[in-house]
């Protein structure tokens, strides 16, 4: 079986699993949601500040909501003995990787576009180069579901995966936050030509990380308790 | 490998004492120097003497997240995988960030005098900070429970992940402030021409905080052993309690009663 | 607080800092010591 078959088996088991348990739609993304309206909350809509400032909030808003997703991809491995059984099920570990990340990718695309379609609503936002947007969206989102899934499988196997993740995460991703964040500035204020460095480093950083993935995964889940 | 060899330190017994005692005296010959026979600068004043403690405290840093990352390869490397390299990571990275930490505070009361402000968001600064985070991640990762092997592997590839994002969150950072802020408002802290007592002074700050760091690495190493060691005696002893007095000696019939007791009442 | 008094603290507390990260290693290292069954064999 070919590596992409492999991992397409794996993403399909893990976005069944959301089909039938419905947490990211029913949780996560709702949480977003009020996250974006928290934002607005702190920073006075009067002031004319959020359109300013809608990229930062809007990535602020996938990354925590993006942590609640990367805790519940490695919890439905823990219980039952699912890791047990995927291991012995004789898949490649590049692939576990690639496939949990694809999972985790096709759910933060989710997320994405419903608390982007908020925030486009709510704060006012006018998009002057949807290129631009979608495709650094698409570059940090390749990102952060290398580096949570990397991240997520370290800190797996312990009860204090939860808060540990979030240290471990954030300041790798750092990065990305940036990188997105200027991207979608130049995306919204008109000025795409700048936005390519930034699109150009988060594709630096998604593959720097898929590769990670592809070559320390097969150690690291082994070792997953 | 036996306990007994990882109790010592990492340098040995008299090499680390005569660390201890170079550390010592270079630490005074800085404080000597940096703020009594070196002039007061120029233009920043007495304020300028906190950066024979500051760009030591980075180089030190650095240093020490260099040294973790070389330990974690080491540890990976399958013809060189010992967990002296393990030890030698862990310890390092905690002595690492020590060292950022004090060098984040002494930034601060550095540009506060001089620049009038506690924090500038330039490339450098934000690159140490987020480097101060992620180490401490790093060292989280490590106290997760585990065997030294799965822990040592776990953590080796951590090390290497966090050091592989160091380049690029440095890139990212220098490209945001240099291009949101055309002229910055100060030039790195190290002038190029800084003369004589000045220059010899920051010198000696170099070598005082390598020569801190030898040591502080040595012995957080031992301790890091140490602990190591004693998991291990205490693991064996507590699977003697369970299976029954083993050769233990005469003070195993007490202890074999009593953990025979506790093992009647568990179901 | 004028320039002397940061130059005090920045002194003054990598002093401290430095000297309480070592003491705290070294109580550490007292008590793991205590409890080796053959005593220290630094010594």
């Amino acid at each position: 079986m070919s590596l992409v078959r492999e991992a397409l088996l794996v993403a399909g088991k893990d976005l069944r699993i959301e089909a039938r348990s419905r947490v990211t739609l029913a949780q996560i993304v709702p949480f977003g949601g009020i996250v974006v309206l928290l934002f607005a909350f702190a920073l006075d809509p009067a002031r004319g500040n959020l359109p300013r400032v809608a990229p930062g909030l809007f990535w602020v808003a996938v990354l925590l909501a993006a942590l609640m997703a990367l805790s519940r991809s490695f919890a439905v491995e823990a219980r039952n003995s699912a890791r047990d059984g995927l291991r012995l099920s004789g898949l490649d570990g590049s692939a576990v990787f690639l496939g949990k990340a694809m999972a985790v990718a096709a759910q933060l695309v989710a997320l994405e576009t419903v608390l982007g379609t908020l925030v486009v609503l709510l704060y006012d936002v006018h998009v002057s180069a949807w290129s631009v947007v979608l495709l650094s969206a698409v570059a940090a989102t390749a990102g952060l579901a290398a580096t949570g899934t990397l991240f997520g499988v370290l800190a797996a196997g312990s009860r204090r995966r939860e808060t540990l993740l979030p240290l471990l995460l954030l300041p790798v991703v750092t990065p990305v936050m940036l990188g997105a964040t200027r991207a979608f500035e130049a995306g919204l204020e008109g000025a795409p030509s700048e936005a390519w460095r930034w699109i150009g480093l988060l594709v630096l950083f998604a593959v720097l990380y898929l590769s990670a993935g592809v070559l320390a995964f097969d150690a690291l889940w082994e070792e997953a308790e | 490998m036996t306990g007994g060899a990882r109790r010592a330190g990492l340098l040995g017994p008299r090499v680390s004492a005569t660390t201890g005692v170079a550390t010592a005296a270079a630490l005074v010959a800085l404080v000597v120097f940096g703020l009594a026979i070196a002039p007061p600068d120029e233009i920043q004043g007495d304020a300028q003497r906190i950066m024979y403690l500051h760009v030591p405290a980075a180089w030190a840093a650095y240093l020490a997240f260099g040294i973790t990352t070389l330990a974690s390869i080491l540890y990976l490397w399958p013809r060189t995988r010992s967990i002296v390299w393990d030890l030698v990571a862990g310890a390092s990275a905690e002595v690492g960030v020590v060292f950022t930490g004090l060098t984040l505070a002494l930034g601060s009361l550095w540009a506060r005098p001089v620049w009038g402000i506690w924090w500038a968001w330039d490339a450098r600064l934000v690159t140490t900070a987020v480097l101060f985070f992620l180490y401490l991640g790093y060292l989280s990762l490590r106290r997760l429970p585990g065997t030294a092997e799965s822990r040592g592997k776990r953590a080796a590839i951590a090390a290497l992940i966090a050091f592989i994002d160091v380049p690029v969150v440095h890139f990212s950072v220098n490209w945001w402030r240099t291009l949101h802020q055309q002229a910055t408002v100060f030039n790195p802290e190290l002038d190029p021409q800084i003369h004589g007592v000045m220059a010899f002074t920051l010198w000696l700050g170099v070598l005082a905080f390598t020569l801190t760091y030898v040591y502080l690495l040595d012995r957080r190493y031992r301790l890091l052993a140490l602990d190591e060691d004693r998991e291990e005696r205490e693991l064996e002893a507590a699977i003697r309690a369970r299976v029954g007095p083993g050769p233990a000696g005469g003070a195993g019939t007490t202890a074999g009663t009593t953990a025979g007791a506790r093992a009647g009442v568990t179901p | 607080m004028n320039d002397a008094g940061f130059v005090v603290a920045a002194w003054g507390g990598t002093a401290a800092v430095l000297a309480a990260y070592v003491i705290r290693i070294a109580v550490r290292t007292r008590r793991a010591e205590r409890s080796l069954p053959d005593g220290d064999p630094e010594r």
